[in-house]
C-alpha cells in the first residue's frame, strides 16, 4: 500500500487519519470486509438521501434518471460506495477523497461498472478555493474524522449552490455511541480495525445544527440510522438519534423550482 | 414546479378534514386543504355519503370554534334520549330496553344528528368565507416528506406544498400515515354496516335507539322529517355475507326484513335513500405524530359505529391539536407540541377502542349487551343515577372511557 503523499490542505486530512484510510482502500468493495458496517448501512443510507434529493428538486425516484441534469459531489467518497449509485440514478457525480489510495480504487471499480464518475485525489478546501459549486454535497461519515469540523463545513457549505443542499451524517457522543461505535464495531465485532474512531472527536446533532446553521444554511431534517441487532438490519427513527444520525440542510437563494406565494383563493 | 407556503397542510377533505381545515383556519393560520375526490354535496348524488353523524355535547365547542356550528345548528335533530334495547337471539324473548335521558345530566340534549352529506355542504360553505384557507378538491396527495423541520407534499397536479405541519385527515388506509413511517393495528371482525334513511309511522321523539342482536346492533338515530313522515338514519351491522345478501335484496323484500329486525320498534319503516355498504374494523395508529405530522381521524383510529364515538373522537383530535396550535402560533409543528398531542390523545382513544371493540364483541356474540354491561359492575345500572351518569358521560366523551365506565 502506497504511504500517502503530502497533501496540500492539511485541515481537513489530517496525515494519521488519512494513513488509516489508506490501508484499508483495497477493501472498500468487499462487503463481508472491514467495511461491513458501511454496507450494511448503505440501503438506508441511500433511500435517505434520494428521499431527500427527490423532494427537494420535485424528481420522481420512479423515473429511470431521476436525478439526471443534478452535479453532486460525493464528499470522502472512499471507494465509491454512494458515488456509483448517485450516477447510476442520473447524478453528474464527483466523487472526492483527500486519501489517494482510494482513488483508482474507486475509479476501477466505476470502469468495471460501466459508470461514468469524476474521482479526485483533493479536497473540500481545494475544490471550494477553485469556485466548484453542486446542487446536492454528499457529507457521509466525515466530519467526525476531520480535525476542525465548524471550519470543515464551512466549506462545505460554499460548496453547496444557493438552493442546492447537502446532507451530512455523522456519530453522536453519548454512552450509546461508544457502546456501539467503539467497544462493539472495533472491539468486539472486528468490523473496523481499533483506532478507526475517536469518541471524544463525535458531534451531537445540536452541536452539528449550530455548526451548519453558523456555515449559512438552513438546517431542515435531522433523522437516526437505528441498528436492530435481532433483525440485524438498519432503521431510520425520527427520534432515536442516539448513535448514527443524519441532518439534510439547504443553502438558501434562488431554489430549484420557482416559489409563488400562497394564493388566498386556491 | 410550483411549490405553496403554507403553515398548515391538511390532506383529506372528508368530514374531519374539512372541519380541521376551518378550525386552524378560523385560528388565522394560513392552509391548504386536499382531496382527491371533490366533495359530494347533495344526497341525491351517486357518491353521497349517507351516513349520519351524531355530534355529542363536548364535539359542539370544536365546532363553533371553527364557525361551523352556527351554520349546522338549522339542521341538527336533537338527541334527548339514548335506549339501548336486547332482543332475544330465539326471537321469542320480548325485547327489553332501557334509556338513557340526556336531562338526567346536562339541560342540553346528548347531541346532535345530522347526515354527513349535508355536513359537507356546511363545511365548504364556512371555508369559502375563510381567507386563510385555499380548498384543492379532485387533487390528490402523492407523496410527503416529513423533515424534522418542514414537510414536503406533492400534489397529483404538480404542485409541492412546503408546511410546518402536515395534517393527516386522509382515512383509515391514510397515504400520509404511511408515508410518515408509522404503523397501525388492525382488528377484523368480519362484519359490514349497510347505512341508508328510512321513514317510519311512529315517531322518534328525539331518541336514538340501538337495538342489539347476533351478527350486531342495529342503530336507528333521528333525522328531521321527510315528506311529513318522520325519519331515521340507520346503521346496520351483521356479518359480511349476510350484509352482501341484505344488500342485494329487492327492496320490498328488504323492508320487511328490516322492520322485523328493528322488532316492529317504529312500525313498518320504509327505505327512503340507497344502501351503502361499509367495512367494520378497529384501527389504532402506534403513533398520532411524527416530525411535522400529526395523525387525527379515521387515520388515527378507526372503531366500529357503536355509541356515535368515531367522528366525536375526531373532533376531540382536532380540538385538542388547535388548543395545543394556538398556544404555539410561532410554529404549529414543533416537535414538543406534537409530542404533547401524541401524549394526551392516544391513550384516551386506545381506551375507547378496547371499550368499544368489547361492546362489539359482545353484541355480535348475541351475549345482551346490558347484561354484560351488567355483568362488568354496572349490575344496579337500572335506577341508579350515578352510575347510569358515569355511563352517559362515558359515552358524550366526558373524561371517561367506555371502557372503565363498563368495569
Amino acid at each position: 500500500m502506497a504511504q500517502p503523499e503530502t497533501v496540500d490542505h492539511p485541515r481537513s486530512a489530517d496525515p494519521k487519519e488519512l494513513a488509516k484510510f489508506e490501508a484499508m482502500a483495497a477493501e472498500w468493495w468487499d462487503p463481508e470486509g472491514k467495511f461491513k458496517p458501511l454496507h450494511m448501512l448503505n440501503p438506508c443510507r441511500l433511500d435517505y438521501i434520494t428521499r431527500q434529493i427527490a423532494a427537494e428538486f420535485g424528481r420522481s425516484r420512479d423515473d429511470a434518471l431521476p436525478f439526471a441534469g443534478l452535479r453532486l459531489l460525493d464528499i470522502g467518497c472512499g471507494g465509491g460506495l454512494l458515488s456509483e449509485p448517485m450516477a447510476r440514478l442520473g447524478a453528474e457525480v464527483v466523487g472526492a477523497d483527500a486519501a489517494e489510495g482510494n482513488i483508482p480504487v474507486a475509479a476501477l471499480h466505476a470502469r468495471q461498472s460501466g459508470l461514468e464518475i469524476d474521482y479526485r485525489h483533493t479536497t473540500a478546501e481545494a475544490l471550494a478555493e477553485a469556485g466548484e459549486q453542486f446542487d446536492v454535497v454528499l457529507n457521509m461519515e466525515v466530519v467526525e474524522h476531520v480535525p476542525d469540523p465548524a471550519e470543515f463545513l464551512a466549506t462545505c457549505a460554499r460548496l453547496v449552490r444557493p438552493g442546492g443542499i447537502m446532507i451530512c451524517s455523522t456519530i453522536n457522543r453519548t454512552p450509546r455511541s461508544f457502546a456501539a461505535a467503539i467497544v462493539g464495531a472495533e472491539w468486539v465485532m472486528r468490523w473496523l480495525p481499533k483506532g478507526t474512531h475517536d469518541w471524544r472527536k463525535f458531534i451531537t446533532p445540536d452541536e452539528l445544527r449550530t455548526m451548519i446553521e453558523v456555515a449559512g444554511l438552513r438546517f431542515l431534517d435531522r433523522k437516526g440510522f437505528v441498528f436492530n441487532p435481532l433483525s440485524w438490519r438498519w432503521s431510520i427513527s425520527d427520534r432515536d438519534l442516539g448513535v448514527n444520525y443524519v441532518t439534510t440542510s439547504r443553502r438558501p437563494g434562488a431554489a430549484a423550482g420557482a416559489t409563488a406565494p400562497l394564493s388566498a383563493r386556491g | 414546479m410550483n411549490t405553496v407556503d403554507t403553515d398548515i397542510f391538511v390532506s383529506g377533505g372528508g368530514v374531519a378534514g374539512l372541519a380541521a381545515a376551518a378550525a386552524f383556519g378560523s385560528l388565522g393560520f394560513r392552509v391548504v386543504c386536499a382531496d382527491p375526490a371533490p366533495p359530494v354535496t347533495d344526497e341525491a348524488a351517486a357518491g353521497a355519503d349517507l351516513r349520519t353523524t351524531a355530534f355529542l355535547q363536548p364535539s359542539v365547542p370544536v365546532l363553533e370554534a371553527a364557525g361551523i356550528w352556527p351554520r349546522l345548528a338549522p339542521h341538527a335533530a336533537p338527541l334527548g334520549v339514548m335506549r339501548i334495547v336486547d332482543t332475544g337471539t330465539d326471537g321469542m324473548t320480548p325485547p327489553v330496553a332501557h334509556d338513557f335521558e340526556a336531562s338526567e345530566i346536562s339541560d342540553q340534549p346528548f347531541g346532535w344528528n345530522l347526515p354527513n352529506w349535508l355536513l359537507r355542504r356546511e363545511m365548504l360553505a364556512r371555508l369559502d368565507e375563510l381567507d386563510t384557507v385555499s380548498f384543492r378538491p379532485g387533487v390528490a396527495a402523492t407523496d410527503l416528506l416529513n423533515r424534522s423541520e418542514e414537510a414536503l407534499v406533492t400534489l397529483s397536479d404538480g404542485t409541492r406544498i412546503r408546511a410546518r405541519l402536515v395534517v393527516a385527515a386522509d382515512g383509515r388506509e391514510s397515504p400520509m400515515r404511511a408515508a410518515a413511517g408509522i404503523g397501525a393495528r388492525t382488528i377484523r371482525y368480519g362484519q359490514k354496516a349497510l347505512a341508508f334513511a328510512v321513514t317510519h309511522p311512529i315517531p322518534h321523539n328525539g331518541v336514538s335507539t340501538e337495538i342489539h342482536r347476533s351478527g350486531g346492533p342495529f342503530t336507528l338515530v333521528p333525522l328531521p322529517d321527510r315528506d311529513g313522515r318522520p325519519a331515521s338514519g340507520v346503521v346496520w351491522m351483521e356479518r359480511g355475507p349476510e350484509v352482501l345478501r341484505l344488500a342485494a335484496l329487492p327492496e320490498a323484500a328488504f323492508e320487511d326484513e328490516m322492520t322485523r329486525r328493528s322488532a316492529h320498534l317504529f312500525g313498518p319503516l320504509r327505505l327512503a335513500t340507497r344502501r351503502s355498504v361499509w367495512p367494520i374494523i378497529s384501527r389504532l395508529a402506534d403513533r398520532f405524530a411524527a416530525d411535522r405530522v400529526a395523525l387525527v381521524a379515521e387515520a388515527a383510529h378507526v372503531v366500529p359505529p357503536i355509541g356515535a364515538q368515531g367522528l366525536n373522537m375526531s373532533l376531540a383530535d382536532i380540538g385538542t391539536l388547535a388548543g395545543l396550535v394556538s398556544e404555539n402560533r410561532g410554529d404549529p409543528g414543533a416537535r414538543p407540541l406534537l409530542e404533547r398531542y401524541h401524549r394526551r390523545r392516544w391513550p384516551e382513544v386506545a381506551a375507547r377502542v378496547a371499550g368499544i371493540d368489547a361492546l362489539n364483541r359482545a353484541s355480535m356474540a348475541g351475549a345482551p349487551v346490558l347484561g354484560r354491561l351488567r355483568a362488568r359492575g354496572v349490575g344496579v345500572l337500572h335506577g341508579i343515577r350515578p352510575i347510569r351518569r358515569t355511563l352517559m358521560h362515558a359515552g358524550l366523551g366526558a373524561g371517561r372511557t367506555l371502557s372503565r365506565a363498563a368495569r
